[in-house]
């Protein structure tokens, strides 16, 4: 299974589809483990053991049980298995793209950046963080600039920490 | 001069004659899929963000009452009870099942998916297909309130009754958020948007 899910995953490299686990080991180190020793390249939710809240809350029964979610989060197939699992995530991840959604490195939403002393405002996308810096992609002319962290007001010093975690949490696996 | 006019119209004729040609052999799927969501399109930018674990994750344009059948599916009218559990019962559940265990993938039929998949919109398993009529708008035996938007026409039918009693195929996923394995909070909805592969697993 971990070889399939792996180059799955490897397969829809840059197109509209993320695989994401529940794990349910008694110990993390276990999930760990099998992460480091089998290159999983997925990235999984540590649900503490199979009566997890995660597991509880979907009435899990099985292991392994998936689910396939359409880009629209409506659930479309429940526990296929080899070439019917590859099958139906190619069709969805296809009308996904129909549909325009795309693939590649998750990006952050436009937000209005402002300066500390608000009087600056620009409406832009954050899209790097470099030592003191952060990078941003203006919406108006799409020209990135970099502005010193300082600079910007507390609300958005703090959300640029946290977005740029959460990004590269999402962009690693 | 005659003839001229009279081979224009027949370019015009069989030009016409391909197009509708070309049009015709569209497959099903796409076909739907492309009326039922153009209408719901937005861009992405414009959609506001969502409190975590109110909503079903990523989706934006649902139906609210989506989330609330798949909270009334967990608890559950007897009736749907009994009739999955029945299922459910006849298959194993040890953690260690390996696909080849798996009874019920396959259509009636000895259909593999090659077969199902250009049938989708075909009812692959009676229970699927009881579940959709349940499901119905104007269904028997359901109060109004209980009821839920009709199934989308495009929906993949091939599936194996084990696993979550409480979520059936056409169900908003409900919001998933925790920790990863390198403790680092993240939920669902982050992902909204692709199309999801959500594994319950377990390394034993």
């Amino acid at each position: 299974m971990y070889g399939h899910e792996r180059s799955l995953v490897e397969g829809m490299t840059g197109r509209p589809f993320v695989l994401l686990g529940v794990n349910s080991d008694k110990e993390k180190s276990t999930a760990q483990d099998a992460v480091k020793d089998n290159n999983l390249n997925w990235r999984s939710w540590w649900d503490k053991s199979t009566q997890g809240d995660i597991s509880s809350s979907f009435q899990i029964r099985g292991w392994p049980t998936i689910f396939l979610i359409d880009h629209e989060g409506v659930i479309q197939a429940k526990n296929l298995r080899g070439s019917q699992l590859d099958t139906a995530i190619e069709q969805l991840v296809s009308r996904a793209e129909g549909d325009g959604a795309a693939g590649g490195p998750f990006v952050s939403e436009w937000r209005t950046f402002e300066d500390s002393q608000g009087k600056f405002q620009v409406e832009a996308r954050l899209i790097g963080m470099d030592g003191g810096e952060v990078i941003l992609l203006k919406r108006l002319d799409q020209v990135e600039i970099n502005v010193p962290l300082k600079r910007l007001s507390k609300k958005d010093q703090a959300f640029s920490r946290t977005e740029i975690k959460r990004l590269n949490a999402m962009n690693r696996l | 001069m005659k003839t001229v006019w009279i081979l224009n119209t027949c370019v015009v004729v069989i030009a016409l004659v391909g197009m509708t040609g070309c049009a015709d052999p569209e497959p099903e799927v796409v076909r739907t899929s492309d009326s039922a969501l153009s209408s719901e399109r937005e861009p992405s930018a414009s959609r506001e963000p969502m409190p975590p674990e109110t909503r079903p994750a990523v989706v934006e344009d649902r139906d609210s009452r989506d989330m609330e059948s798949v909270d009334r599916d967990r608890s559950n009218s007897e009736s749907v009870d009994s009739r999955r559990s029945e299922s459910r019962d006849s298959q194993p559940m040890n953690p260690d099942r390996g696909a080849g265990s798996l009874p019920g993938i396959k259509p009636p039929g000895g259909n593999n998916l090659n077969g199902a998949s250009s049938g989708i919109g075909m009812a692959a398993r009676d229970n699927a297909a009881r579940d959709n009529a349940s499901r119905n708008p104007g269904a028997p035996g359901q109060p109004a309130a209980n009821r839920q938007p009709p199934p989308r026409e495009y929906k993949l039918e091939f599936v194996a009754a084990t696993g979550a009693k409480g979520l059936e195929l056409g169900d908003a996923i409900p919001e998933v958020s925790g920790k990863d394995l390198d403790n680092i909070k993240f939920k669902l909805s982050d992902y909204r948007g692709k199309v999801v592969m959500l594994d319950f697993w377990g390394d034993w």
